[in-house]
């Protein structure tokens, strides 16, 4: 279930409000852990065999399933809930409109204005523009008149009803595990420059100034919505990071002047070309010594075809349509063509640090682990899956 | 069919997908879950009002688990639950007619007669 983010932007509706989001949350969890595992078991048990050849991809377990009832229940739940997310946020917040209005104004007023750079300039790209990406109404530059933040607290109001409690308490146990995770195996590396791509409301952007107080941490995006939302978010909790309006395929930052290019959850919404980009971004600002590395999904050919549809789903049916083709990527591939050298390449799979004592998480890391299905899914023995490289 | 102010929007753009057979099966789907949705929202607002009740002390716990509807009310309580399952189920089992073959029927019955006047 939802718990209330813990922040002074976080908008509560009334009960009624509140029920349906905890309605949409429980929905949310019921099918990703049980019925996505009935589903699951009636393919392995009812369908596979009748097939008369193994399927071996996703997309070859995705036309066996497609004429099925569980499929279709699934994935008219699925769909319907993900519109019942943002319809569910967005009242409340529609409401509140004038006085978190007032409350991020002020919030930002106390904050150096440098720390937020805006571009009105900037084209805001297709992937982000021509659809509502995730079916969130509006997308992530979503502004409704004067609430030029809206985008952004519908992203984080709706990430909270979507993630049903399994991201954090202020949705950052990606960007936590993350910084923790190189903190603890890397004590040596100490970085003075971070960079998060596509940070929307820096919420896994503020865990990594969390993890390395000293370092100067910058959150950029193309959504001055989210920018202008997240700013007063870092601010209210008395985190010190900066937000400029900026498309990771054209950094605005000299060769050689990053210790960590970080993302999360952020290539699979751009296309393969413009992943090719950022990563050789990436590589151009980095400093030598520093450190590329991006939290995502786990690349298809490391998953069984069944996961690998599971997965591939919300290519098709939750307006994310590079979520496929990214990860039909050869993720080394891509790296080396960027200019990292092989002996440099680094994976990652981490459990939930928030979730655990600090004890807990670093005997947790010394266990190598490998992909499985809970591997970046939302359900239960979640874990996060990164992959990058030194320069 | 937004009630909502104008500027306001609480829908997607594009296309929705049609897992069902039909669209209308895909459309009745979104009305379940809405109504589901509303259904544990109005539940909870009852546990609700009934916790408060308590604890101002204005009825006990006791006294809302024991409380029972008399006679004439449990058989108008009955009556009325008749009513909503036939109102609810009233499709299930009624006998249907495809569009094409209603369609046909109605222009029959249109067509003057060959065998003189009706009227």
């Amino acid at each position: 279930m939802p718990a209330p983010l813990k922040h002074s932007l976080y908008v509560k509706g009334d009960a009624e409000q509140t029920t349906k989001q905890e309605f949409v949350s429980g929905l949310r969890g019921f099918l990703l852990n049980d019925m996505a595992a009935a589903m699951k078991e009636s393919y392995i048990a009812d369908i596979e065999p009748t097939l008369t050849q193994k399927p071996e991809t996703g997309e070859e377990v995705h036309a066996a399933l497609k004429r099925t009832g569980l499929f279709k229940f699934y994935s008219s739940m699925r769909y319907n809930t993900q519109e019942m997310v943002w319809r569910s946020a967005l009242r409340p917040l529609h409401q509140s409109m004038e006085n978190l209005s007032q409350l991020i104004d002020a919030v930002s007023a106390n904050g150096e204005r440098s720390k937020l750079m805006l571009n009105p300039n900037l084209d805001i790209p297709l992937n982000v523009s021509a659809i509502d990406v995730h079916l969130a109404p509006g997308s992530y530059h979503r502004e409704d008149g004067s609430a030029d933040w809206m985008g952004g607290a519908l992203y984080d109001h709706g990430l909270n009803i979507f993630s049903f409690g399994m991201m954090g308490e202020n949705l950052d146990d990606i960007g936590q595990s993350m910084a923790q995770y190189i903190a603890r195996k890397f004590p040596s590396f100490s970085p003075s420059t971070i960079l998060d791509l596509g940070c929307t409301v820096g919420h896994n952007t503020c865990a990594w100034k969390l993890t390395f107080p000293e370092a100067e941490v910058t959150g950029i995006d193309v959504a001055s919505a989210c920018l202008k939302y997240g700013h007063a978010r870092a601010l209210d909790q008395g985190v010190d990071i900066n937000f400029k309006q900026m498309n990771a395929t054209a950094l605005d930052f000299p060769d050689s002047s990053i210790d960590v290019v970080f993302s999360s959850m952020f290539l699979h919404e751009l296309s393969v070309k413009d992943i090719r980009t950022v990563m050789a971004e990436a590589h151009r600002v980095l400093r030598p010594g520093g450190l590329m590395l991006h939290m995502e999904l786990p690349p298809n050919d490391s998953l069984s075809p069944f996961d690998a549809f599971y997965l591939d789903w919300d290519a098709y049916y939750n307006n994310e349509p590079y979520y496929k083709s990214f990860r039909d990527q050869d993720f080394t591939q891509l790296r080396l063509d960027a200019g990292f050298q092989a002996e440099h390449l680094i994976e990652l799979i981490t459990p939930q640090y928030t979730y655990m004592d600090n004890a807990e998480y670093s005997e947790a890391i010394d266990v190598e682990q490998g992909f499985d299905g809970n591997t970046g899914r939302l359900a239960e023995g979640l874990q996060w899956f990164g992959f990058g490289a030194w320069k | 069919m937004s009630t909502e102010d104008q500027n306001f929007t609480l829908d997607t753009r594009g296309k929705r997908p049609s897992f069902f057979q039909t669209p209308e099966t895909d459309a009745i789907m979104t009305a379940l879950l809405e109504t589901m949705s509303q259904l544990w929202a109005t539940r909870n607002q009852v546990r609700m009002l009934e916790k408060l009740l308590v604890e101002k002390s204005i009825i006990t716990r006791e006294e809302l688990d024991m409380f029972d509807f008399n006679d004439t009310e449990k058989t108008n309580d009955n009556q009325a639950l008749q009513e909503f399952f036939a109102d609810a189920f009233r499709a299930m089992g009624a006998s249907v007619q495809s569009i094409d073959s209603r369609q046909a029927e109605v222009d029959e019955a249109q067509r003057p007669s060959t065998k003189g006047d009706r009227a």
